[in-house]
């Protein structure tokens, strides 16, 4: 470590020893960055809730195809088949994906179409069910909520698959909507999706599955992108407001990686082994 | 209180887990050890239990009105009845022998053969995708084909040096894509907790 940051770190360290994890000398960093992203987010959306002006968010094929989705199904007559992924509550992909739920359940029922969702994880199941019956209590069609077509299969992940594509031959889906968490089955639902036909939207933040989502399906969301999709569908100003956030984290951390990448390079010229901004971030 | 109450109690749970992690503290601890996990478990059990019933309920109708495909229903439903009896009356419960036997030779067997299904999806979505009908689509194709032999031992028995051009194209192409993509899927991750905490994205609630 740099001596000048040595001696800032020594001389903080028995402040924070006492009350702060260290995490691996990131533990100040991670609070710090904490702090200011979550008052960074709440500002954005006290300006966005005081009708201040929000940046607009870029247009997001894959999330603009939704309607697109639904509609072509209706047309078709055949039912939409849902799948919020395989992740539990705990996953931030399972949580984004019920606001696309509750935007396609509102169309569903809008159009007198159907849709099929497909539960992995039993702690999911209850709240897909809500969702889906709330949306049909919003558009005023309490009646036309069918309770067997929000199912739980199985918990066993290539069970579901199984039970997934069994579904859409079976039922003849007309189009697929595949927001959450996805490990090793997403591509056979979306081979099979293709087989069977249908239009396919899908989205995971997983980086191992995108790529298969990317080459066999009609769309796909990639990234954060799936994070964005309840407030991109609903076009809430507060929602839309806290997107930027996520940018500007993304521009500080570029800022950091160009001064990090800046020094190691001058360091390399001049001979010295330590990188200041290395040293600055672990400080504690 | 309806609506408050849950997103009351999402914040003050989702606060002590995150103060847990942050801050060196018993009190936080014992919280998050004693109470939360124990609850979660607890929740998770009630979830299964209602999972089930959900699933006889299904395909319990289906076999009433005998819909297509009923007979399907009749064998999840035997499936699960005899492996739910053996596990409660076997001693050793879901650890006896006959019960791993069953389980074994039925449900770990059949998700191996789906697993395996991937084997020839991977195949039809490649000879799908990976069409030269422009330039990136043949980088595309290029990089697939290389990755894909390199591999493979049929790949270093061609030549050595696709195994090393596999490696080249995964470290310098596709790892810092991937933390790219990755660097912002975890400040997005972020951004969702945080919306779900404070109560600005309610879609668990159905919202």
């Amino acid at each position: 470590m740099t001596p000048f940051i040595q001696n800032i770190a020594d001389s903080i360290k028995p402040f924070f020893s006492g009350w702060l994890y260290s995490n691996g000398n990131l533990g100040l960093t991670c609070t710090v960055f904490l702090i200011i992203y979550v008052a960074a987010l709440l500002l954005m959306v006290k300006q966005a809730r005081a009708g201040g002006t929000i940046p607009k968010v870029r247009r997001i094929a894959g999330l603009d195809a939704v309607d697109e989705v639904v509609g072509r199904a209706t047309e078709m007559g055949r039912p939409v088949l849902y799948s919020p992924g395989i992740g539990d509550l705990t996953s931030a992909d399972t949580l984004a994906s019920f606001n696309v739920l509750g935007h396609v359940a509102k169309l569903i029922a809008k159009y007198d179409a159907r849709m099929i969702v497909c539960n992995r994880t039993p702690s999911v199941q209850p709240i897909t069910e809500s969702v889906v019956r709330a949306a049909y209590f919003e558009v005023g069609k309490p009646d036309a909520y069918r309770e067997e077509d929000v199912r739980f299969l199985t918990n066993d992940q290539f069970g579901y698959a199984a039970g997934v594509v069994g579904i859409m031959n079976r039922e003849g889906v007309a189009a697929l909507v595949l927001v959450g968490l996805f490990y090793a089955e997403s591509l056979i639902f979306a081979e099979a999706g293709n087989q069977a036909g249908a239009i396919q939207v899908a989205a995971t933040s997983s980086t191992s599955q995108t790529p298969f989502f990317i080459v066999a399906c009609d769309y796909c969301l990639i990234g954060e992108e799936i994070y964005v999709a309840g407030a991109y569908l609903g076009q809430d100003r507060v929602r839309l407001a806290t997107i930027v956030v996520q940018d500007w984290g993304k521009q500080f951390t570029l800022i950091v990686i160009v001064l990090g990448v800046l020094a190691a390079t001058i360091g390399s010229f001049t001979g010295v082994k330590t990188n200041v901004i290395i040293d600055l971030l672990k400080l504690y | 209180m309806r609506r408050t109450l849950p997103m009351i109690i999402t914040l003050v749970t989702g606060l002590i887990v995150i103060f847990n992690d942050i801050f060196i503290s018993p009190a936080f601890n014992t919280l998050v050890q004693t109470y939360l996990i124990r609850s979660q478990t607890l929740s998770i059990a009630t979830a299964y239990a209602l999972g089930g019933m959900s699933l006889m309920r299904v395909h319990g109708h289906r076999i009433a009105r005998k819909r297509d495909g009923w007979m399907n229903s009749v064998v999840l439903i035997a499936g699960f009845a005899l492996l739910m009896v053996l596990g409660v009356t076997l001693p050793g419960g879901h650890n006896s022998v006959t019960y791993n036997w069953f389980y074994q030779n039925t449900a770990v067997a059949g998700g191996a053969t789906v697993f395996s299904l991937l084997c020839f999806y991977i195949g039809s979505a490649a000879y799908r995708a990976f069409r030269a009908r422009s330039l990136e689509a043949t980088a595309l194709l290029l990089s697939a084909c290389f990755v894909m032999l390199g591999g493979t031992s049929i790949g270093s028995a061609i030549s050595p040096a696709l195994p090393q051009i596999k490696v080249w194209i995964m470290s310098y192409f596709n790892t810092p894509v991937i933390r790219a993509v990755s660097l912002g899927v975890s400040l997005g991750a972020f951004a969702q907790g945080a919306r779900n905490l404070f109560g600005i994205e309610r879609g668990y609630m159905a919202e």
